[in-house]
């Protein structure tokens, strides 16, 4: 009897749960889809994401006449034109998701805060959860339509070729990711912030820094701590120990780590993670033909690691049968084990998954911190200690 | 009658300075309960606290049987609370408004919509019913807000200040529908600064001011202390010495607990007697020769009774209290 009982009170309460999501959400979204507004935005949108098409298609056409006019050989010009306009397409869908998802969430806690309706929710069974998320859904939602909106639009790529159905995969999965991250990340800022306003401008703080702020920091730490490097073809270390069972240890094998006298000394890469050109240049790299294109530079920059075409296949600047040394630095062997561990190693996928997964892990910190902070009598951590520390401030003054 | 809202000893701190000092509160079931004090007296932490929206420093409190501290939902789900500053979703329509709150509280679609028809019909919004919610006026919005308030059936009604910023008609109105929801069973805790406002309509009062209770009860029982508890206001002619003699007779009287002279000239006595001890008080003096321009109570009403116990000094220790004083 108590288990079922038990049973269906969680039955009732994920019930609850859900409908109190979607009670919040479809609230939202009542809201802004109201009227003409919405209609009006996702027509605009979409008009002007296909000019900035044509706009690309243009360019690209007119210097690849050009370039054949100068008697240079255009081959591919289609795909080209494609990877154009499919790199034009995913910049611009995530500099929409960088100014909208905050947009669209810094007023979410704080505006209830100001209009004084949060206690309205608050006193209801609703969890906290359930207003954080659902007013998240809601703003992702709405920025989600926009994104999604021009699916049509970037199938129109497929005409020209050059790029294959799961680089458009990719391009949405790692733009949802960050419509997701921000969001929630404006989100949070909404509830630390008692004003509407300073959490817009922290959101909006937050998104210089994350798109100029890191790749400027990067570039100065690389400044301070590179040291001159000797052009040599990438040589691979092997732990000759680790060698002593005889089996290849993929993890051990990399092709960016020089024996320790050339190896230059780099930033973390996980300065970067965060920065979504990085990782949009990185799935537009995976589309191109020439690994030496502007997206694939700014990726092997930033990591270290060749990036090849991953549309077309060619070859790729390095030795066909790459050189193994020990520590040493004497060549022990050359086997094709290692050579096809070089390879995968080269291939794309090497930058953005991570940037999409760490924007997946601040989202989600976001929403426990929202939630921390929304729910009644809930504070920061900052706060509480500041609290801690008024009493002990109040004695010495009441003493004399 | 049992109490359905009991609170013991609720203490509230914000940042140093006391909200409430130690409140004990008991309301009985199908009581109108007003809670009656000066701006800053701790009505609204009082509300927000039974609420759950404010977690209090110190002490216990519960409603309907359920803990404020260790079973919030349950309170959650009998309570309906309105609070003073309320918002209201503009970008809703007034039907939309409750459904949304219906949602909130997991209730399913029909008797959303039922429950939806009932209240507007109570709170005399039907006619309203597809209009948006900011183009009511404050009073129906303070009505929309009392519905939404009751979209759950709750059987504790907490409402802060609900009359604050309605026209005389509208709180009119406002009393007769509390009234009506007294009759469909609900107690309903009240708080105001404006004493009149809750004497016709209250069953119970407290008084509170500083976070403590200074005086509850039932309307008659307030009255009744107020009675007992009365201060005497004599304005005596004649000089310093002649009033200080005057001061020390009546003193003497075995009605009078203290004699004080007011700076302005004013003789006041803390009376224990009843009428006849006032009239026998007042002859006494007469015949030893004091010179009485006026005689009177001081306190002549609860509003009178309700200024002088929220008055600076009054029954706190050192007069510690801050001038801001009655309303």
């Amino acid at each position: 009897m108590t288990r079922i009982a038990g049973l269906g009170n969680v039955g009732r309460r994920t019930g609850g749960w859900f409908g109190g999501l979607s009670a919040v959400a479809a609230k939202e979204l009542r809201g802004r889809m109201r009227g003409r507004r919405a209609f009006v935005t996702v027509t605009f949108y979409v008009g002007v994401l296909a000019l900035f098409m044509v706009a690309i298609y243009q360019i690209t056409r007119q210097s690849a006449i050009e370039a054949a006019a100068m008697g240079g050989s255009t081959p591919f010009v289609s795909a080209q034109v494609g990877q154009a306009v499919f790199a034009g397409v995913l910049l611009l869908e995530t500099l929409i998701v960088l100014f909208l998802a905050p947009a669209f969430t810094t007023g979410a806690i704080s505006l209830e805060r100001e209009k004084q309706t949060l206690d309205l929710l608050a006193v209801t069974p609703l969890p906290t959860l359930a207003i954080v998320l659902g007013k998240l859904f809601s703003a992702l939602t709405w920025v989600l339509i926009l994104v999604f909106s021009s699916v049509p639009l970037t199938a129109i790529v497929f005409v020209f070729g050059g790029v294959a159905p799961d680089d458009i995969a990719r391009g949405y999965a790692y733009v949802l990711a960050l419509a997701i991250g921000l969001g929630a990340l404006g989100l949070l800022f909404s509830a630390i912030a008692r004003r509407t306003q300073a959490a817009t401008v922290l959101s909006y703080f937050t998104v210089l820094v994350i798109t100029i702020g890191t790749g400027v920091g990067w570039l100065f730490w690389q400044a301070l701590v590179a040291t001159p490097t000797t052009t040599q073809p990438p040589v691979m270390v092997r732990d000759v120990e680790d060698q002593a069972n005889g089996v290849a240890v993929d993890g051990d094998i990399a092709p960016d780590v020089m024996p320790a006298s050339t190896e230059p000394a780099r930033p973390p890469e996980a300065l970067l993670w965060l920065n979504p050109i990085v990782a949009v240049a990185d799935v537009v790299c995976g589309t191109d033909t020439s690994p030496y294109s502007m997206a694939c530079s700014v990726v092997s920059g930033a990591t270290g690691r060749q990036s090849s075409g991953g549309g077309i296949q060619v070859p790729i600047a390095v030795p066909a049968v790459p050189v193994v040394v020990d520590r040493a630095g004497k060549a022990v062997a050359s086997d094709p084990e290692v050579s096809s561990a070089f390879e995968t190693a080269t291939t794309r996928d090497a930058f953005w998954p991570q940037s999409a997964a760490a924007w997946l892990v601040v989202g989600a910190v976001s929403v426990l911190l929202s939630v921390r902070l929304v729910r009644p009598g809930g504070r920061f951590l900052p706060r509480l200690r500041r609290r801690r520390g008024s009493p002990e401030a109040t004695p010495p003054e009441a003493t004399p | 009658m049992t109490a359905i809202v009991r609170a013991r000893g609720l203490v509230k701190r914000y940042d140093g300075t006391l909200a409430l000092g130690g409140l004990d509160l008991e309301i009985a079931e199908g009581e109108i309960f007003g809670l009656v004090g000066p701006n800053g007296a701790g009505k609204t932490t009082t509300l927000r606290i039974l609420a759950t929206l404010l977690e209090p420093t110190a002490g216990e409190a519960e409603v309907a049987g359920a803990s404020i501290l260790s079973n919030p939902d349950a309170v959650r789900r009998v309570l309906g609370f309105m609070p003073d500053a309320f918002g209201v979703y503009d970008d809703m329509k007034v039907w939309e408004y409750l459904d949304f709150f219906g949602r909130c509280y997991g209730l399913p679609a029909d008797r959303r919509r039922r429950m939806t028809g009932d209240l507007l019909e109570l709170v005399d919004l039907a006619a309203r019913r597809d209009d948006y919610v900011e183009a009511l006026s404050r009073g129906m919005q303070q009505r929309l807000c009392l519905a939404h308030a009751l979209v759950h059936d709750p059987t504790v009604l907490l409402l802060d200040e609900p009359a604050s910023g309605l026209d005389p008609r509208a709180r009119v109105e406002l009393r007769e529908l509390l009234r009506e929801l007294r009759a469909l069973g609900k107690t309903i805790l009240i708080s105001s600064h404006i004493l009149p406002e809750l004497e016709e309509l209250c069953t119970s009062l407290a008084i509170i001011d500083h976070g403590c209770v200074l005086a509850s009860g039932t309307v008659a029982e307030i009255e009744t202390r107020l009675r007992a508890g009365a201060v005497l206001q004599l304005r005596v002619l004649g000089d310093e010495a002649e009033r200080a003699a005057a001061r020390a007779r009546l003193e003497a009287e075995p009605a009078v607990a203290s004699a004080t002279l007011r700076e302005d000239g004013l003789l006041e006595l803390g009376f224990t007697g009843d009428d006849d001890a006032a009239a026998r008080l007042l002859a006494d003096a007469v015949a030893a020769g004091v010179r009485v321009a006026s005689f009177g109570r001081a306190a002549s009403d609860l509003e009178e009774l309700f200024l002088q116990v929220t008055a600076p000094g009054f029954t706190r220790p050192e007069g510690a209290g801050t001038p801001d004083g009655g309303q």
